[in-house]
């Protein structure tokens, strides 16, 4: 009984062995990352940011309904007026990615598809302060946002 | 990050509430309402339950800062500023109700297989009809809660032998506690509420171990009291926490948290 | 428990009887604890390597997921419970949308319930890949680890492509998904089924059959269905026990009454049952995609779009959007009502209980982590067990802390 124990015991760590052993001779799975990026899919989850219009002027209207399906409270911040044509004018428009849960609700709501998400995921910095994103920050031009428009299969901006 | 906004939350959240109170408590007034139905005729019903309601509300404000205050000093302030203006809404409510029953009579709920098969066997179920998802909800009174929980337990008609969860709900007047049963042989389901009793209910335990951890965490959560439970403790709070943070006028006020203000 | 067993006198007689300490000792282990899957305190009274007695502390991942939602409307809550099991977070998603679509009586189109089925079961697939790396790792073999994360990498790069997120996917919405699958995702579910078989063919050369594996695990930890059922234990550590107890097969949600699959069962309900089990129903969970991914309404994406571009009319049935009725997310106030949904997760009955009261907010919910119920059976396994053998048994059961405590 033992005997068999013994063998069939050395059998199957033998088995188990040969398993591991086969993987020396298959390719890596791994990414050497810094170096090689991965590819990220287009519907990444990562930084947010704000598309233009083609002429690069600001698409969002300021209808705050971003701001207010935010899971995360205050952390999309916008103050807006209006100009005398009625149009309107944003003043302050700050996201704190610090605190961001990567969630896309805000993406989803946006009437006119201004707020969106990058693949950037690189967003280590050394402050908290740095973290918080201003308009300038967020936006992207109006050839950036034509690119991001044409490649994410969103309608093109038009007047 | 996050959590610094989970904590505070509740503040803000606090004020929030007061708004859509009248709404909620219209709600509470019909399950009463039908607590009395299969006893009482539906003529003549409506002002006698308003009067026989008010005396449970204020039951209920006697003790919530009592418990509190047992708890600790720091939560008494908020409690006794609270019961004041808390108590006018629920007043009003209770008055408005009688008018609003004439508008809309509520059809009785039909006693469902389990509430039929309590009925026969000596129990007093209120049947409350099914819930969104078709499962039937009982009210029993929390004295036959025990029993009738064994008995459901045990007969070979339901045999509900696992408990899925207990939840606590607070309707600002009183305190509830919801089971979840299922049959792991018949595959059904089951809810009873059960509501406390100044702020107390029979403890499940001995019937289903596993009440063991889920009325600690009621208890925790809510305050509910569970009478007869081996060691009723707080689960998911730290043990030296003040008040029961589910509760709908819970407010944050512990000094440890206060470096979560951003 | 005195020992007088005969220990080696010196002339100076240091090791004699009364020196040498037999009362019980109290370990503490965690809250941080590698074996610990979280942060669990474990309290464990000893007596000698037996264990007398041992009392899981829980809380320290306490988010308070249900004082959340009373502060936040449903569309706002709803990327936060993707952190209540954060390792099947469809099967959270799919409880709580369940649930309002059963207040609110939302038509939910099929081919989102299948694309949910199979979100779902490449879930199960993933947590279980989870759980066998970590369970070996416990028990002290590293490479199985490395190997499940591989096949789990590549699962969560469906997710990707299809939610864009790894974990937290937020995938789901009421009465629909966010958007339909990515042109040609199908065809790399069906790559992956093709291949995962394989992989877990390897997973078993590796350990099921390995001697030390198999005395770490048979007959140890055994459950018994009448002791796990008074314990409220559900899912695979239940039906390791002999229960047949599956909510797919035993009230059909979603559309599983539309695919055939077994439910494996263990016979003994020892750990080593607990990992058979788990093993064979990535098995079945592999089963069921691919008869998902096969009768899926509308077939890939590219061919629904290629006939919704060549004027076809059936291919914009409602059966086949993304959504039943797109409602608005932002003012959405659904009915009064309550419901409890409970799914069959990875490790049991997820319950989601909600009680709306006509605002954008749910007057309560509740959540039902199948982990808080399997925990409690813990002191009850461990009594009289040896110490060596409780990481065996705990990894066994299956538990993750941030469902245990909300
Ligand atoms: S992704 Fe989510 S958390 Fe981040 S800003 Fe948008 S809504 Fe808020
Ligand atoms: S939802 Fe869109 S348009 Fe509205 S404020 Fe946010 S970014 Fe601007």
């Amino acid at each position: 009984m033992t005997d068999n124990k013994v063998l069939s015991g050395i059998v199957e760590i033998g088995r188990g062995m040969a398993t591991v052993g086969k993987h020396l001779f298959r390719p890596p799975v791994t990414l050497e990352y810094p170096e090689v990026m991965p590819e990220l899919s287009k519907r990444f989850h990562g930084r947010l940011c704000l598309l233009t219009k083609s002429s690069g002027e600001d698409l969002c209207i300021g209808c705050q309904a971003c701001a207010r399906v935010c899971p995360c409270g205050d952390l999309i911040q916008i103050e807006m007026h209006r100009d005398d044509k009625k149009q309107p004018v944003i003043d302050r428009f700050t996201i704190d990615i610090g605190r961001c849960i990567f969630c896309g609700n805000c993406t989803e709501v946006c009437p006119v598809d201004c707020i969106k998400m990058l693949n950037d995921f690189e967003l280590a910095d050394y402050s908290r302060e740095a973290l918080v994103l201003d308009k300038s920050g967020l936006s992207l031009s109006g050839e950036e946002s034509d690119k991001y428009r044409k490649e994410h299969g969103l309608e093109p901006h038009v007047e | 990050m996050s959590s610094e906004n989970e904590i505070d939350k509740p503040q803000e959240q606090q004020s929030e509430t007061v708004t859509p109170e009248p709404k909620a408590e219209e709600q509470q007034p019909i399950e009463p309402k039908e607590v009395k139905e299969p006893v009482s005729a539906e003529a003549g019903e409506a002002p006698e339950e308003a009067v026989a309601e008010k005396p449970a509300k204020p039951a209920r404000k006697a003790v919530t800062p009592k418990a509190s205050a047992e708890e600790g000093a720091a939560a008494e302030p908020s409690a006794d500023g609270e019961a004041k203006p808390k108590a006018k809404p629920a007043a009003a409510a209770a008055k408005a109700a009688p008018a609003k029953k004439e508008e809309v009579p509520p059809p009785p709920p039909e006693p469902g297989r389990y509430a039929q098969l309590l009925m026969a066997n000596g129990f007093k179920p209120v049947p409350l009809g099914n819930d969104a998802g078709g499962i039937e909800m009982i009210e029993l009174n929390p004295s036959e809660l025990r029993e009738a929980c064994q008995f459901l337990r045990d007969s070979d008609a339901s045999r509900f032998d696992l408990l899925v969860s207990i939840a606590g709900v607070d309707w600002k007047t009183s305190l509830q506690a919801v089971y979840h049963l299922y049959s792991t042989a018949t595959y059904q389901k089951l809810a009873i509420k059960a509501t406390a009793v100044d702020d107390k209910l029979p403890s499940v335990e001995s019937v289903w171990i596993t009440a063991d951890w889920h009325e600690r965490e009621t208890y925790d959560l809510f305050g509910i009291i569970f009478e007869g439970h081996h060691k009723l403790e707080r689960i998911l709070m730290p043990a030296d926490w003040i008040g029961h943070p589910m509760r709908k006028d819970y407010k944050v006020e512990d000094p440890r948290l206060v470096w979560n203000e951003r | 428990m005195s020992t007088t067993a005969n220990f080696p006198t010196t002339s100076q007689g240091v090791f004699l009887e009364k020196d040498i300490d037999t009362n019980d000792m109290v370990v503490n282990i965690g809250p941080q604890h590698p074996s610990t899957h979280g942060v669990l305190r474990l309290i464990t009274t000893l007596d000698g390597e037996l264990v007398k007695e041992i009392e899981p502390v829980i809380g320290y991942l306490h988010r308070s997921k249900e004082k959340m939602a009373e502060s936040r409307s449903l569309f706002q809550y709803q990327p936060t419970i993707d952190r209540v099991e954060y390792l099947s977070s469809f099967f959270d998603h799919y409880a709580f949308v369940a649930a309002l679509e059963k207040i609110a009586d939302l038509h939910v189109p099929k081919r989102v319930q299948y694309i949910r089925m199979i979100t779902m079961e490449l879930n199960r697939i993933t947590s279980h890949l989870l759980w066998f790396g970590t369970y070996l790792l416990d028990l002290g073999a590293t490479s199985p680890m490395f190997y499940a994360f591989r096949e789990r990498e590549k699962i969560l790069s469906l997710f990707e492509d299809l939610t864009g997120a790894r974990m937290m996917y937020n995938y789901y919405r009421f009465g629909g998904v966010v958007a339909d699958m990515p042109e040609g995702w199908l065809d790399k579910v069906r790559a992956f089924l093709d291949e995962a078989p394989k992989r877990f063919d390897e997973y078993e050369a590796i350990v099921s059959k390995n001697p030390i594996f198999l005395d770490r695990t048979m007959g140890i930890g055994i459950i018994q269905p009448e002791v796990a059922i008074q314990y409220g234990v559900t899912g695979p550590t239940l039906r390791a026990s002999g229960v047949n107890l599956d909510q797919r097969k035993a009230n059909p949600y979603c559309c599983y009454d539309e695919v055939e699959f077994d439910v494996p069962l263990g016979t003994k309900g020892d750990c080593y049952d607990r990992f058979v089990v788990r093993m064979q129903e990535m098995r079945e969970s592999l089963k069921i995609i691919r008869q998902a991914v096969d009768n899926m309404p509308g077939g890939d994406t590219a061919d629904l779009n290629k006939r919704r571009e060549s004027g076809d009319e059936t291919a914009n049935d409602v059966e086949l959007q993304t959504y039943g009725k797109k409602i608005n997310l932002i003012t959405y106030k659904p009915p009064k009502g309550e419901a409890m949904v409970t799914v069959e997760s990875p490790r049991g009955f997820l319950g989601c209980y909600m009680i709306t009261d006509g605002t954008p907010k749910a007057y309560r919910i509740k959540w039902r982590g199948a982990s808080f119920s399997n925990l409690s059976i813990l002191p009850e396994l461990m009594r009289g067990r040896l110490f060596p053998d409780l990481m065996s048994i705990f990894g066994s059961i299956d538990v993750i802390l941030p469902e245990v405590d909300r």
